[in-house]
């Protein structure tokens, strides 16, 4: 954990000061004056060497000092307080949607051949290969623009009051505080985005589920329930379940971060105003400094995941242990 | 070509049938991405304002866009430069990746430890976020796009053939070889190698069809080509304004990206049910 925070650092560090032919051009921005690119120079200490400009970088940091927007000259630290929850909020609700979707598709794909089971199989085929972003705009046309059924996109319906802000995530907030008619908003709003951007992490989470479910449903302690007499449903959604979902959680902190990319391109898509709206309005607009706290940000959110990954394992399986 | 040759062939088809559909899907793309100037319709450049927004129709399949540009030849032509992008990201992938791999393999200790941590750096990143940062960092470009996913993509390569040569090097062909005084250099070019093709194929042809999405992804956010260039990413982008009322924009070089991802990723399923049966995916 240590190592890949440092090594985080390093990339981005690299990334924002060694790759750029310019570094303070690109954090002052293109139009900024000669006064102002010298003062950032003197700023990030581009004359010092390189360990020592890695220091500054550091204590910066740490003073969580980001940087400046370009475009809006505001710090950047402060935006982040607008733009991340509500990117929170759409990949966390993914995951639970998404996830309640592909392990029971797994499950009963394994278990019952059938229809469900070669629908199963033609999603993890198709769902891999979709580009999520024009699936977004396909689902656009097909539950907005003929069946009218969902929003279009957005966070809430225009005429509607936000709920007051604690967390900044519009589901959480009016659950709080019991803003019962904004909720309900909210969830419709969230089902698009959240659909899309989980649609290859439905495909590999129900291929994994499929397979080490078939797997474990060969093995001899399944043989053992099914032969002392309990129900089926028991023996593969309780005795088989637990032991197939080892492979499918490795899978699904490795998705996390496939996801939290890919809210780069949904966000756009759906007019969802969180970090990938703001990193592709910052890419749109040059706006350096941004990009790169983005890149921190979404970087560390999945590090972070894969460390709750890791715990969780050791809960699932006891035999597990970390030295 | 000889009647034994397609023979075979054939056979390879009857056993994966569905996977076949993607060979017919990759063979349609390198048609259109070598040959596509060839006869695409119109120019997929030039402005034509009094065509603009043209559903689509006998004169124009997939319809005109803003510009009054043709779709059909803007897709068409398209294929080119996602071929030319996925070329040069998984060749540079394939060579840094790679040798970087086999040297960790093959001698271990420091080296192993030293390039399997640096992958690991690489990806902490979600693989998107990396290439849009690096993408950004260099400027915009065909270039900068092209190192941004080839610094995302080695490390795959890397973990493949390091792993490939952990379980070659135990082999009796290479302990011999190594027993009658063989040079490292021509142990891994002569023995290791050729026997690291077979997954090494697989993960490539794979790849040709992810790397093509990542750079339409990146496209469609704005790094890499600018429009009027037609590149698939960036005329989904261009349609995504007019999504409701002017469907066709986007939608037809979606397809063409979805069918073409399709492709590789059935070819590459084929070639690993025929090339390397052992690592085939389970009862999938």
């Amino acid at each position: 954990m240590v190592f890949s925070l440092l090594g985080l650092l390093i990339m981005t560090f690299v990334i924002s000061h060694v790759i750029p032919a310019d570094p303070a051009r690109m954090v002052a921005g293109r139009w900024a004056t000669e006064e102002q690119v010298q003062a950032v120079r003197k700023q990030l200490g581009l004359d010092k060497p390189v360990l020592h400009q890695f220091a500054i970088y550091l204590k910066n940091l740490l003073k969580g000092d980001l940087g400046k927007s370009i475009l809006s000259r505001r710090p950047i630290i402060e935006e982040l307080k607008d733009y991340f929850p509500p990117t929170l909020e759409l990949v966390f609700f993914a995951m639970l949607l998404n996830i309640s979707l592909a392990i029971p598709l797994g499950v009963i794909s394994a278990s019952r051949k059938g229809i469900v089971d070669g629908l199963a199989r033609l999603l993890a085929v198709f769902g891999a290969a979709v580009p999520t972003f024009w699936a977004g705009l396909i689902m656009q046309i097909i539950f907005y623009g003929i069946l009218h059924v969902l929003p279009a996109g957005g966070r809430l319906d225009v005429l509607m009051t936000p709920p007051p802000k604690i967390t900044g995530m519009f589901l959480l907030d009016s659950l709080i505080t019991g803003y019962w008619k904004t909720l309900a908003d909210a969830l419709l709003h969230l089902i698009m985005p959240a659909l899309t951007l989980g649609l290859s992490f439905v495909a590999v989470v129900t291929r994994i589920t499929r397979s080490s479910m078939l797997e474990v449903l060969n093995s001899d302690f399944v043989k053992t329930a099914r032969a002392k007499g309990l129900p089926e449903s028991v023996v593969v959604w309780r005795h088989a379940l637990r032991n197939a979902l080892l492979p499918s959680l490795t899978v699904i902190g490795m998705q996390l971060g496939w996801m939290m990319g890919g809210t780069v391109l949904i966000e756009t898509v759906f007019s969802w105003g969180g970090l990938g709206f703001w990193a592709v309005a910052a890419v749109r607009q040059n706006d350096f400094p941004v990009i790169m706290a983005i890149t921190m940000v979404i970087s560390l959110t999945f590090m972070i995941a894969n460390l709750l990954v890791d715990i969780l394992y050791v809960i699932l399986d006891p035999r597990i242990k970390y030295s | 070509m000889t009647t034994q040759m397609i023979r075979n062939f054939l056979n390879i088809i009857r056993r994966n049938k569905f996977e076949s559909l993607g060979l017919l899907l990759v063979l349609i793309f390198l048609i259109m991405a070598l040959f596509g100037p060839l006869f695409a319709p119109y120019s997929p450049t030039a402005l034509n304002l009094s065509e603009q927004f043209q559903p689509p129709s006998l004169r124009h399949w997939f319809g005109t866009d803003a510009n009054g540009r043709d779709i059909v030849s803007r897709t068409i032509v398209g294929a080119r430069l996602s071929l030319t992008i996925a070329f040069w990201v998984i060749s540079v992938a394939t060579v840094i990746g790679g040798s970087l791999g086999i040297m960790a393999g093959f001698w271990g200790g420091l080296v192993d430890e030293s390039v399997m941590r640096l992958a690991d750096v690489f990806l902490a990143f979600p693989s998107l976020i990396l290439a849009m940062a690096i993408a950004a960092a260099l400027g915009t470009g065909l270039t900068a796009v092209c190192i941004g996913l080839a610094a995302t993509w080695w490390p795959g390569y890397a973990r493949l053939l390091r792993s490939r040569v952990l379980v070659l090097r135990q082999e009796p062909f290479v302990e011999s070889a190594r027993a009658i005084g063989c040079s490292a250099w021509r142990i891994i070019l002569r023995h290791i190698i050729p026997n690291a093709l077979s997954p090494l194929i697989v993960q490539i042809t794979l790849d040709v069809g992810y790397v093509i999405l990542a750079a339409a992804g990146l496209g469609f956010i704005g790094l890499g080509v600018q429009p009027p260039t037609p590149e698939w990413g960036v005329m989904i982008a261009a349609g995504r304004e007019y999504i409701l009322s002017k469907w066709w924009i986007s939608t037809f070089p979606g397809v063409a990206l979805f069918a073409t991802v399709l492709g590789f990723n059935l070819s590459g399923d084929l070639l690993r049910n025929e090339l390397d049966p052992l690592t085939r995916r389970r009862a999938c």
